[in-house]
């Protein structure tokens, strides 16, 4: 194959013609979201970035992607009160990103001032993985035309009807939604060769899920937990069922029907790992959405009015 | 047809996709944290066995000269939280002192004439039919002297 054909092929890949509604509702979902963990849950409120400045100085090493700010910043340590500043901020420009108004700079500086607050609070040591996938997540919002459409934008905008922004396509529409898949992707791969590697090639023995189950059930109080810590071949069948599932999810990336088959487990393993070990990963639960094709599902509802072959068009393209 | 705009982001666009991609990749196989939001991700990967003892959690002790073990809380006496006072309690574990001396400093201060730190797990084993209790276990005791040469 040419240069050329392999540039065709990464541009058919990852630039069809594809519905901007898909991208909307992934923006809403995500940020709606987020919005509703900064707003909701004690984790991740106001007061949480007082706490990490009763930490010692040695806690805080700027982490490399914090780094240019703090150069930019002439060398200045970010102090609770101006991240807390910050915060408020990332508050409005969520929320207008949330609702599209004036959606490219909302967008963007929701995922600045979101990335910024992580990176700084992350700095002090304490490393979480949750926060990365939303914050690449809306990074990829911001860098396409997320508030195209289901936005306050397209209301003013008034250059298209109600119906013909639903059924609006773009050529960049697509890309966030399959380059997050993908991060989905290479997240499990990588949980996957961790348990390999990390496990020393021992790590699906029924055991380990047991001590997991027992460890964090008591830790957190799971009695859901705690009780199937009892149970060795149930937990060595969960333990080899997740890393055939880590291992092989990417296909459903390269085959998109089997995402019927992956999408539903995956979902099911995320909701599960809360009950059991209360892993709050309601980040990737969310984000979990972006593998929903929203308008083939609209269409199918026959909630979005189109001809029968428009119909078809829409359906293969969110579906891809 | 792809419109002006579109085609004359695709080349920016895609080396950002190659980018990430590439970048999630290489840290997916690295045990860093240091390049975040581009992680390997380890949870729950180590292997445990048979009758291995579980650390549903660690706890820290102050032993002062009368004998009374106080117990050092990871928010009230600490201030470092949870997964911090689990990290500092696995390497004092293994006399990583010199590493948290500005913790075992925070420590003396708050204890000015204590005798020892004393590191403990928590009492539980994996058995194949679920956790059973096991005996308490000291996992380290770290002398005064050793605290001061740390601190210094």
């Amino acid at each position: 194959m040419t240069l050329r054909g392999v540039i065709e092929r990464w541009d058919r890949y990852w630039f069809p013609n594809a519905p901007l509604l898909d991208l909307a509702m992934l923006r809403i979902i995500a940020v709606g979201a987020q919005l509703g963990l900064m707003l909701l849950d004690p984790r991740y409120q106001l007061f949480r970035l007082t706490e990490a400045t009763k930490l010692l100085d040695s806690y805080y090493k700027p982490l490399p992607f914090l780094r240019p700010i703090v150069f930019a910043l002439g060398g200045h340590k970010i102090t609770a009160h101006e991240i807390q500043g910050l915060y408020i901020l990332a508050l409005i420009f969520g929320f207008c990103a949330l609702i599209g108004l004036f959606s490219r700079y909302a967008m963007f500086l929701f995922a600045f001032s979101y990335a910024i607050i992580q990176l700084w609070l992350l700095s002090f040591g304490d490393i979480h993985h949750p926060e990365a996938a939303m914050t690449v997540a809306l990074i990829f919002l911001a860098l396409s035309p997320s508030g195209a459409v289901l936005s306050v934008d397209a209301m003013l905008r008034k250059q298209q009807s109600l119906k013909e922004q639903l059924l609006a396509t773009d050529h960049l529409a697509k890309w966030p939604i399959l380059l997050l898949q993908w991060f989905f992707g290479l997240m499990y791969i990588s949980a996957f060769w961790a348990k390999l590697w990390v496990g020393n090639f021992h790590w699906a023995n029924g055991f380990t899920l047991q001590y997991y189950l027992a460890e964090d059930g008591m830790r957190w109080h799971s009695l859901l937990g705690v009780w199937m810590s009892q149970y060795y071949w149930l937990s060595l069948f969960g333990q080899w069922a997740v890393l055939l599932f880590q291992a092989t999810f990417f296909l459903s990336l390269l085959f998109p029907r089997l995402k019927w088959f992956y999408v539903p487990i995956g979902m099911a393993m995320h909701i599960g790992i809360y009950l059991m070990f209360k892993a709050p990963f309601f980040q990737w639960v969310a984000l979990y959405f972006v593998f929903i094709p929203w308008t083939a599902v609209f269409v199918f509802l026959g909630w979005l009015p189109a001809d029968q072959a428009r119909r078809s068009q829409l359906i293969r393209a969110s579906a891809a | 047809m792809a419109s002006k705009r579109a085609l004359t982001a695709y080349p920016l666009v895609s080396i950002f996709i190659f980018a990430v991609l590439a970048a999630q990749i290489v840290s997916g196989f690295r045990r860093t944290y240091q390049w975040w939001p581009f992680l390997s991700y380890p949870m729950y990967a180590s292997s445990h066995f048979d009758q291995e003892r579980i650390d549903v959690s660690y706890s820290i002790y102050a032993v002062t000269p009368d004998g009374t073990r106080h117990y050092l809380d990871p928010d009230m006496d600490l201030g470092i939280g949870f997964w911090r006072y689990g990290r500092l309690a696995r390497q004092l574990g293994v006399n990583h002192l010199k590493s948290n001396a500005h913790s075992l400093e925070e420590i003396r201060s708050r204890y000015p004439n204590l005798l020892r730190v004393e590191v403990e797990d928590y009492p539980m084993m994996i058995t194949r039919d679920g956790p059973k209790a096991a005996p308490r276990l000291v996992t380290n005791i770290i002398p005064r002297d050793a605290i001061d040469e740390a601190v210094k």
